[in-house]
């Protein structure tokens, strides 16, 4: 008569369950688990361990120094003033810039001078004085803009066929 | 500490990588190829100037290897040319990654202090086509490869910095937990054990 009186615990599926843990695992893996979705598997944990989701990581500006820091190093070395950091530089910089690109300019057009006057005179059998290279450009780095042109016609600097060869050139710019 | 693939990789390959992809340098190599080769050359022979045809055509071709000298200028110092025989002998500048350079001491005797050796590895260039102009002074240090070493160096700094970024963002993505346990040892009570072994 005693062994009638006693509840047991059941599943849904009437399937004897012998304690709360066992009967809150069955839940669990009734409800998330049990084969039902691939890729999904259930664990469950003592009560005395944790799970922590990692927060999100965050970065320094450090990356962004080094990046910065190599583009300036990249302009220096070549000489060559920063479009992007133009705005931000005064009139005097600027020009002092300008200057420093064009001399470099001039120094690579000289020694390009002579590495065609070398290898014409390779080339083609020819005494290396009795060649003579030059190049009949204009840098662009004389010329920046406008103002420039603005100021040397100011200055009565430009004769009638330079001003046509300073159009000329701006329409190439 | 994990190495990054970009440390593994030759210093060579990454100094190509720079100076045909990296947008800062090319845009420079540009500018300064611009500014340079802006006008025509004119080129005299015993004080004769070339005829106009051959002066163009001489021109065209001279540009394009006067592209790749400046290139090279600022890779490896030197403008290195060879000479390729077809109907006008012609001068190119050798391809990147088709050879290695490195310095030597010079043998005593011979007036120099050090020379270039050059190495080609892909093409049929022979050695005698091979001929070198110094821009900078020779670099005689070993560990010191190219003027651009400085550039070079901070720019695997900076790719092996992006690439940890990047490895840590792939991990985060998967969704990475810490699963912790605590245990008091002051209360191992028959219930509290008994209650683990039953989860477990």
């Amino acid at each position: 008569m005693m062994h009638d009186n006693v509840l047991r615990l059941k599943n849904r599926y009437n399937k004897d369950l012998r304690n709360t843990n066992e009967a809150k695992l069955e839940w669990i893996q009734d409800q998330f688990g049990g084969g039902h979705t691939q890729g999904i598997a259930t664990h469950v944990l003592p009560p005395n361990m944790g799970v922590i989701k990692l927060s999100n990581i965050t970065y320094g500006n450090e990356d962004e120094i080094l990046k910065q820091h190599y583009h300036d190093s990249v302009y220096t070395f070549f000489g060559v003033q920063n479009q992007s950091n133009v705005q931000a530089a005064n009139k005097s910089t600027t020009e002092l810039i300008s200057l420093a690109q064009h001399q470099n300019t001039q120094n690579v057009t000289c020694f390009l001078e002579q590495v065609l006057q070398s290898v014409y005179s390779i080339s083609f059998d020819v005494p290396l004085e009795a060649v003579r290279v030059t190049n009949n450009g204009t840098p662009h780095a004389t010329i920046n803009n406008t103002d420039d042109i603005k100021h040397m016609a100011d200055a009565e600097l430009l004769a009638p066929q330079d001003k046509k060869k300073a159009r000329k050139l701006m329409d190439t710019l | 500490m994990q190495t990054t693939a970009s440390a593994k990789r030759p210093v060579m390959d990454v100094l190509n990588e720079l100076l045909c992809c990296d947008p800062d340098i090319v845009v420079c190599a540009n500018h300064i190829s611009n500014a340079c080769l802006h006008g025509s050359w004119d080129l005299e022979e015993h004080g004769h100037t070339l005829k106009p045809s051959i002066r163009e055509r001489l021109n065209t071709l001279y540009n394009v290897f006067l592209r790749d000298c400046i290139r090279m200028i600022y890779l490896c110092s030197f403008a290195t040319y060879i000479r390729r025989v077809y109907k006008i002998p012609m001068p190119f500048s050798l391809t990147l990654s088709t050879f290695t350079w490195s310095t030597r001491l010079s043998e005593k005797g011979t007036g120099a202090i050090a020379q270039y050796n050059i190495n080609v590895s892909n093409g049929n260039v022979k050695r005698k086509d091979i001929h070198i102009m110094p821009y900078y002074s020779l670099i005689v240090p070993e560990h010191i490869k190219t003027p651009m070493q400085a550039i070079l160096s901070q720019y695997m700094a900076l790719q092996e910095m992006h690439e940890t970024i990047c490895v840590s963002n792939k991990w985060k993505q998967e969704k990475h937990v810490v699963v912790t346990e605590t245990m008091d040892v002051k209360d191992q009570t028959t219930s509290g054990l008994q209650l683990l072994d039953d989860v477990r």
